[in-house]
């Protein structure tokens, strides 16, 4: 298995994509660790229509493009991973991911972005699924006629 | 159809077939929402690691997701994806809304021993 890279680009949404292209491109070895699914929230956007160039696509189908050009391009992409520890000093970086494999470069690019907040109280994860849900658009159906408690007062709550 | 690179499930009588055939399987049967692609993903991410267990998924919204949906493990499930694991035929685990890589190969490496 492969340890060494020139760079470790540690977010696999559209930034962490785009300097993976550019990178593999330029003929260097890149890794690109995600946390979550490829893509980042863009996965998360039903649709997207002022991406330049493309009129109109779900999020998913794009994310998909985008981690099919930057595969094609020469990067190796591991997704659902945990980055358990991360050294930066010297010149030479070490990722370690899921308290196991670590990975060296002599460069790494944090590409973290942003991600949806959970409530983070006792039993959340308990009764997700199961009356706590995230995803109005899908869950909505299933809460019709009952009383429900909207956490949050931004865009997506409103 | 789901937009995924995983088995689809488009007919009642492909559901029973892969059950027939495969002793381990796993099912998401959900929309392409933000709940339900993470699981997907990680489904394509490890497909290739347990091959003892077929994978595939089924859209929520077609005419034969019943087959999911009326299950007695899934009644009280209010979010999608649902996911189920299967163990010839029968149901062996099976969760609502979204589930990440470790809880997935928790329960895969729980029931379908390699």
């Amino acid at each position: 298995m492969k340890t060494d890279y020139d760079v470790i680009i540690i977010g696999g949404g559209p930034a962490g994509l785009t300097a993976g292209m550019y990178l593999a491109r330029a003929k260097m070895n890149t890794l690109i660790l995600n946390q979550g699914a490829v893509g980042g929230q863009t996965v998360l956007t039903h649709e997207i229509a002022n991406y330049p160039g493309v009129e109109n696509i779900n999020g998913f189908q794009l994310a998909r493009i985008m981690k099919t050009q930057a595969k094609n391009f020469g990067c190796t992409i591991k997704s659902n991973i945990k980055i358990s520890n991360l050294q930066l000093e010297g010149n030479i970086k070490k990722v370690e991911i899921n308290n196991k494999n670590s990975y060296s470069a002599k460069a790494v690019i944090l590409a973290t972005g942003g991600r949806s907040r959970a409530l983070g109280v006792p039993g959340e994860n308990d009764f997700k699924g199961q009356g706590i849900s995230y995803c109005a658009t899908c869950d909505g159906d299933f809460f019709q006629d009952k009383e429900i408690i909207v956490v949050g007062g931004g865009n997506s709550a409103l | 159809m789901l937009q995924t690179n995983l088995t689809h499930i488009e007919s009642e009588e492909a559901f029973d077939a892969i059950l027939e055939e495969n002793e381990n399987v796993m099912i998401c049967c959900g929309r392409m929402g933000p709940m339900c692609v993470p699981v997907y993903e990680v489904m394509e991410e490890i497909e290739g690691e347990y091959e003892h267990v077929k994978f595939a998924d089924l859209a929520f919204d077609s005419a034969h997701s019943h087959v999911i949906r009326s299950l007695p493990e899934c009644q009280t499930f209010n979010g999608l994806p649902f996911t189920v694991y299967f163990k010839n035929g029968k149901v062996v685990k099976a969760t609502s809304s979204i589930q990440d890589m470790d809880q997935v190969t928790s329960i895969l490496d729980e029931n379908f021993s390699k």
